[in-house]
């Protein structure tokens, strides 16, 4: 193999044949923190898959606004829909939020590698429903949950990465984008969960320190 | 890489209005020669009032997130 796709959990399961073709095909990219990966409507090139570092997907509003889509780790892929749907347009921005290499697979030759690989066309469908799962998720959560909630469950979540995931430093506007808010309602629920004993803020750490109640929090049933 | 512990200050942004200054409840940032500076950086809590307050959005507050019971 030319390229190193360790990790990559969908090239894993191609048959040695189709991962072959795969390998030939793609190419590595690097980036640095910051720099944009593709912009939304531009001509889809590529799909990319993570290598290392961290991809941050997000739409934004005429007015400046963000919302962040999803963070892509090390070992998942993104801007597969233009690839499935046979559609030219990029749906979403990328941006990398830390120095980071990927694997790009121009779409010409995944639509031609799909057509002749049914192996990668089924990997990159269970690729696209794990990420259609997370944003059934996320837009449940946006029309059902509480800013509080969501800020928990945000909490949770990052703090569950293990370490073999990227360390990711979060702004307050960053978590906004993430949970469909602004900064200053961050900065005041972040205040109330450290006066509630939830968390403290340590320099530059959010130390999360009671577990059931911040479960309690993110699931509605503690509303204090 | 800039340091994570402190305030992160977009100089190209900054306009030494001095919001900040007065804003921080420890006195950790001064303007001194025409800068805004770290005075007594091991000070910083991080409580971000510098952030809230600034109007150009030139201060920025980092933030690495973990469970306690997983502090090294």
């Amino acid at each position: 193999m030319k390229n190193d796709w360790e990790g990559i959990s969908l090239f894993l399961r191609l048959s040695p044949q189709c991962a072959q073709a795969v390998d030939a095909c793609a190419w590595p990219v690097t980036y640095l923190a910051g720099d944009a990966v593709v912009w939304e409507e531009d001509e889809c090139k590529a799909l990319y898959f993570v290598r290392s570092g961290a991809v941050e997907i997000y739409r934004s509003a005429l007015d400046g606004r963000e919302h962040t889509l999803g963070v892509i780790s090390p070992g998942q892929g993104f801007n597969l829909v233009p690839v499935l749907r046979k559609e030219s347009k990029n749906p979403a921005n990328a941006r990398c939020i830390q120095d980071t290499t990927l694997l790009a697979l121009g779409r010409e030759d995944a639509q031609r590698l799909m057509d002749r690989y049914s192996d990668l066309a089924i990997a990159l469908a269970q690729e696209m429903a794990a990420r259609l799962e997370m944003m059934t998720r996320k837009a449940g959560a946006l029309a059902l949950d509480s800013v509080r909630q969501r800020l928990a469950a945000f909490l949770i979540a990052e703090a569950e990465k293990g370490k073999s995931d990227p360390e990711i430093y979060w702004t307050r506007d960053d978590m906004a984008r993430q949970i469909g808010t602004v900064r200053d309602v961050i900065g005041r629920n972040l205040r109330e969960m450290e006066a509630q004993g939830v968390l403290r803020r340590v320099k530059g750490n959010i130390v999360l320190l009671d577990r059931e109640r911040l479960q309690k929090i993110a699931q509605g049933s503690d509303t204090t | 890489m800039a340091d994570k512990n402190v305030p992160v200050i977009d100089r190209q942004k900054c306009t030494l209005c001095g919001m900040c200054v007065d804003a921080c409840p420890e006195d950790v940032l001064a303007i001194e020669a025409g800068n805004l500076v770290f005075a007594d950086a091991g000070a910083c809590t991080m409580c971000a009032a510098c952030e809230s307050i600034c109007p150009e959005r030139a201060v920025t507050v980092y933030y690495h997130i973990s469970w306690a019971d997983k502090e090294e």
